[in-house]
């Protein structure tokens, strides 16, 4: 809803006149090129492809076998026990140590 | 690339065409800055928040969806608020203290008369509400239509019209005597 009490046509006129009088500073010349050098390239987004996908497999497989390797060798030395130690510690164990 | 819509040019911003970038930062640079003057009163401020709005559109131009509506009307709408976020903040410098561009005129009366009635309309549009000065920013400064500049705002048409209205009547008021002055001079029939 409007308010009741508006300008007059001439008001209107005169008040745009001296509106108009204020003008704004022109825009700093190196603005543009600050933004421009400050929007560097972007990373390219993250995309699944076939050879990605297969490297992240053989990765992944790679992980699994090792962990499994690794897996299979503590079991193996345990089984070994007592001469556990002998495969992890070279030279004689000094007497009184915590290993 | 001159010839691309704004929109087009978006659309290979959010591919990462820093050429793109560059043709809508020469397009609009101007008018962000001038706009964002207006509500803030000075061209530091206001050029701080030109560079932050197309440092956001470049990072987040893949957001932006044609459908929305126009591309000016969104980047109106984003320089405004920011320029409001930045008139919220604690200031240093009062708006009326930032001196006037200097005119070239050859009469030295006149140019002190005018950098002095400049000054009074700046100081005078300073004191409005933020909405109503935001709304005679896009409406009188920018020559937007009612209906886009309601829509940089997010409000009805009806209500920018309002705004409008008690704006100028507030700088009615204020500016009485330099309205006079003007009529006296002869500028108004």
């Amino acid at each position: 809803m409007k308010p009741e009490i508006d300008l007059t046509p001439a008001e209107e006129r005169q008040l745009a006149r001296v509106l108009d009088t204020w003008q704004t500073y022109p825009t700093s010349p190196g603005l543009a090129q600050a933004i421009l050098a400050k929007a560097r390239p972007k990373a390219p987004a993250f995309t699944w492809s076939w050879p990605r996908m297969a490297t992240l497999a053989a990765a992944a497989c790679l992980g699994l076998v090792v962990g499994w390797w690794m897996d299979g060798m503590e079991s193996y030395a345990t089984s070994l026990e007592p001469g556990f130690d002998a495969l992890y510690f070279e030279g004689d164990p000094i007497e009184g140590d915590i290993l | 690339m001159d010839g691309l819509a704004d929109e087009a040019l978006m659309a290979r911003i959010a591919d990462g065409d820093r050429t793109a970038f560059a043709a809508l930062v020469t397009r609009h640079l101007d008018r962000a800055v001038r706009t964002a003057q207006r509500l803030l009163g000075d061209r530091g401020e206001a050029e701080d928040v030109a560079q932050d709005a197309f440092f956001r559109l470049w990072q987040h131009a893949d957001r932006w969806r044609p459908e929305g509506g126009r591309f000016t009307t969104w980047f109106y709408r984003v320089v405004v608020n920011a320029s409001i976020d930045r008139l919220r903040r604690p200031r240093s410098l009062p708006i009326d203290d930032v001196p006037e561009p200097e005119d070239e005129q050859p009469n030295a009366f006149r140019t002190l008369h005018q950098t002095e009635v400049a000054r009074s309309v700046k100081a005078a549009v300073g004191e409005l509400p933020e909405r109503q000065r935001t709304a005679l920013t896009l409406c009188h400064y920018e020559g937007l239509g009612n209906i886009e500049a309601a829509e940089v705002m997010g409000i009805t048409v009806g209500a920018l019209e309002s705004l409008l209205i008690r704006a100028k009547r507030q700088l009615r008021d204020s500016l009485k005597p330099l309205m006079s002055d003007l009529a006296e001079d002869g500028h108004e029939a």
